[in-house]
């Protein structure tokens, strides 16, 4: 802890900024990984057929849910194309919820280790100008220590933080698609059960 | 030899035949043994042969056992000579190790000296240090005898000696100025080294450094009170003091730089980005109100309107919308006045609709997003500018003095950190807006679809008895809020 508290210290102002700019992201990060979560092996086009049948899987996830909710308004009325449309549409919307912010923040994180670079290397030349060259605090010491702390910090919130956000995109993409099959599927067999 | 031999042989063999032809003119040199037994021919011949063999063959005996000897000292010396070899090689190559660990020595000595001369300067120049600081403070240190450890022993007790005197009151007789210009003789009070008070029947109270050690009376409320106390030996609650550094300099205080003064240190592109960063702030400002304007009571009104459409009252939702204010009755508006028309004309004129709203959800949206992308690079302006203008510093005047370079380097340095401080915010601001006005524009889309499920509802309800409105409204509003 008091480790933690030094480290935080080295890195001068910025380096509360880039600690809740830390927190924020993976909490963000974490959110998504809980909301993005398929929920069920099962294949798209069994999925629908059980939809039809009304017997709709368990459990929690993107897929169940969507296919509770389309099973009744399936069951209500199966010639009402435009619920299903409203309800896949709403879902979709949810899926992308705060990737824009993780995104910014990501992007934010090693601007701010540069600003705290910036500030660290200001001081240094600061203490040249002033030519107090061996201070107990500060000096150019603190100031360059200062200044690769926070690049440090910032290139440590951005580096994972960016991985992570492809790797959620690339499951955002992956659950969209999927909803967009099951739609489309359903949509062909309910037509057909109208004609028949 | 063997050729004299041959030579004689072949002599005699000719003068043999010469004298068979005729008598030779001039006798040949020849042994006179030879020529006394030149008459029995053949048998002399062949004894002279005999002769000459055992003659030849000593010789040969003789000169083999002669290159035996020859070999055999030979080998000897050859033996003795590579013995000497050896021995003088050894000798090198002890010579060489010799000499290596005397370089290793050497240089183990030069570090030695080197670490000692580094040592000596540094005590050196603490001492000199040591003299000035004291100089300043009043002390004159007197030449100082001894080690090393007896002259900073000095040194710190005289520190020591100093330290305490500051700490001190002390009171002598002397002169002061007033404030008006007078000298006057009277007590001098000095608080330590850092203030001074003046007592006298002209004037009392707090003194300033005047140059030259002259002090100077100045008028300050309390202060003379303050010095009649200390005079008294009485210890007041509250001290009221001019502080300097010694007889001759006040005390300067480090200023703390306003945003202002680190903004002139800049320059203009500082001022520009600053600028910028203002202008993005209202801007932002402004797209938020925007923003909360267009989706104020938006929900409220919409639950309102799905109510009314639900119970087939669809003149008074119409009256609802046309009350309200905001992008949801717009876009509500549009969806109710369009409901009998079939689906994709319903759906063209709520694009339309839903278009005239984005225009302006999106106002300043992408503006925003280009101040904090351009803030840096004026950022990097500035610190291209300031590293010239250093560089010209050192073309005209070299790199000896730090202060002069310091102010192309301020330049360079803070116009990038001003440009970060107004990028960083500004990003994140816009970015958030966006996803703000996103969301609003994909809930005016979900409230138009709402409506119209809400009417066929109630029209597939109308025809034919079943089903559950309320259920399904709810359902519908369900999906809509999320899952």
């Amino acid at each position: 802890m008091t480790h933690l508290l030094a480290y935080l210290e080295a890195g001068g102002w910025v380096m509360p900024l880039l600690g809740s700019t830390l927190f924020l992201l993976w909490l963000i990060i974490g959110y998504r990984f809980m909301l993005l979560q398929r929920g069920t092996r099962t294949e798209i086009e069994q999925l629908c057929r059980q939809i039809l049948q009304g017997k709709t899987p368990r459990g929690h996830g993107i897929l169940p849910c969507t296919c509770r909710l389309a099973a009744e308004i399936v069951q209500r009325d199966p010639s009402r194309f435009s619920a299903l449309d409203t309800l896949f549409y709403a879902v979709r919307k949810r899926l992308a919820r705060f990737e824009t912010t993780a995104k910014a923040l990501v992007v934010i994180a090693p601007l701010l280790g540069l600003l705290g670079t910036v500030s660290g290397m200001i001081e240094t030349f600061d203490s040249l100008a002033e030519m107090a060259l061996f201070r107990q605090s500060g000096g150019i010491a603190g100031g360059i220590s200062k200044a690769l702390f926070t690049t440090q910090m910032g290139l440590a919130v951005a580096i994972p933080g960016y991985f992570l956000l492809a790797v959620l995109q690339r499951r955002r993409k992956n659950l969209e698609s999927d909803l967009l099959k099951l739609q489309d599927l359903l949509h062909e067999s309910l037509h057909e059960n109208s004609h028949a | 030899m063997n050729i004299k031999i041959l030579l004689f042989a072949f002599l005699s063999a000719f003068t043999s035949l010469a004298a068979a032809a005729e008598p030779p003119p001039a006798p040949a040199p020849a042994p006179k043994a030879e020529t006394g037994q030149k008459m029995e021919e053949p048998e002399t011949l062949e004894q002279a042969y005999k002769r000459e063999f055992a003659f030849l063959d000593t010789q040969r005996r003789e000169l083999q056992r002669l290159l035996q000897t020859l070999q055999h000292d030979n080998q000897r010396q050859k033996a003795r000579l590579t013995n000497q070899i050896d021995r003088l090689q050894r000798q090198i190559l002890d010579l060489t190790l010799e000499a290596k660990r005397l370089e290793e020595a050497i240089l183990e000595a030069e570090k030695q000296q080197q670490s000692l001369q580094e040592n000596a300067s540094l005590l050196e120049m603490t001492l000199t240090q040591a003299k000035t600081s004291l100089k300043d403070a009043g002390l004159e240190v007197p030449a100082l005898e001894g080690s090393d450890s007896d002259k900073l022993g000095k040194l710190f007790s005289l520190a020591r000696g100093a330290l305490d005197e500051g700490s001190r009151l002390h009171r002598h007789d002397g002169h002061f100025f007033l404030a008006d210009g007078r000298a006057v003789q009277g007590t001098l009070i000095f608080l330590g080294n850092i203030a001074a008070y003046g007592l006298s029947d002209a004037g009392s109270g707090i003194l300033i450094p005047a140059g030259n050690g002259h002090l100077k009376l100045i008028d300050q409320p309390g202060g003379a009170e303050t010095a009649k106390a200390l005079a008294n030996g009485e210890s007041p609650s509250l001290l009221r003091l001019f502080l300097f550094e010694n007889l001759n300099k006040a005390v300067e205080l480090e200023q703390e730089k306003t945003w202002k003064q680190i903004l002139d240190d800049g320059g203009p592109i500082a001022w520009i980005i600053a600028a910028l960063g203002v202008i993005g702030l209202v801007l932002a400002l402004l797209r938020m109100a925007i923003l909360t304007q267009a989706g104020w009571g938006g929900k409220s009104c919409l639950g309102k309107v799905v109510d009314a459409v639900a119970q087939g009252n669809l003149s008074a939702a119409l009256a609802t919308v046309e009350k309200a204010s905001g992008a949801y009755p717009a876009v509500m508006r549009a969806s109710l006045t369009h409901l009998h028309l079939p689906e994709d004309e319903w759906e063209i004129a709520v694009s339309d609709a839903l278009l005239q709203q984005s225009v302006r959800l999106d106002r300043f949206g992408s503006l925003i997003l280009v101040a904090a992308a351009v803030a840096p690079l004026l950022g990097l302006l500035g610190t291209v500018t300031g590293m010239i203008a250093t560089f010209d510093v050192i073309t005209r005047f070299g790199t000896g003095d730090p202060k002069l370079l310091a102010t192309g380097i301020a330049v360079a340095l803070i116009t990038t950190q001003v440009g970060l401080i107004v990028a960083i915010p500004l990003l994140l601001l816009g970015n958030v807006l966006n996803g703000w006005a996103k969301s609003i524009k994909d809930n005016l889309e979900m409230a138009a679809l709402e409506l119209r499920e809400t009417y066929k509802e109630h029209d597939s309800q109308s025809d034919s008895s079943g089903g559950d409105t309320a259920q399904n409204a709810a359902a519908a509003r369900y999906a809509v809020s999320g899952a």
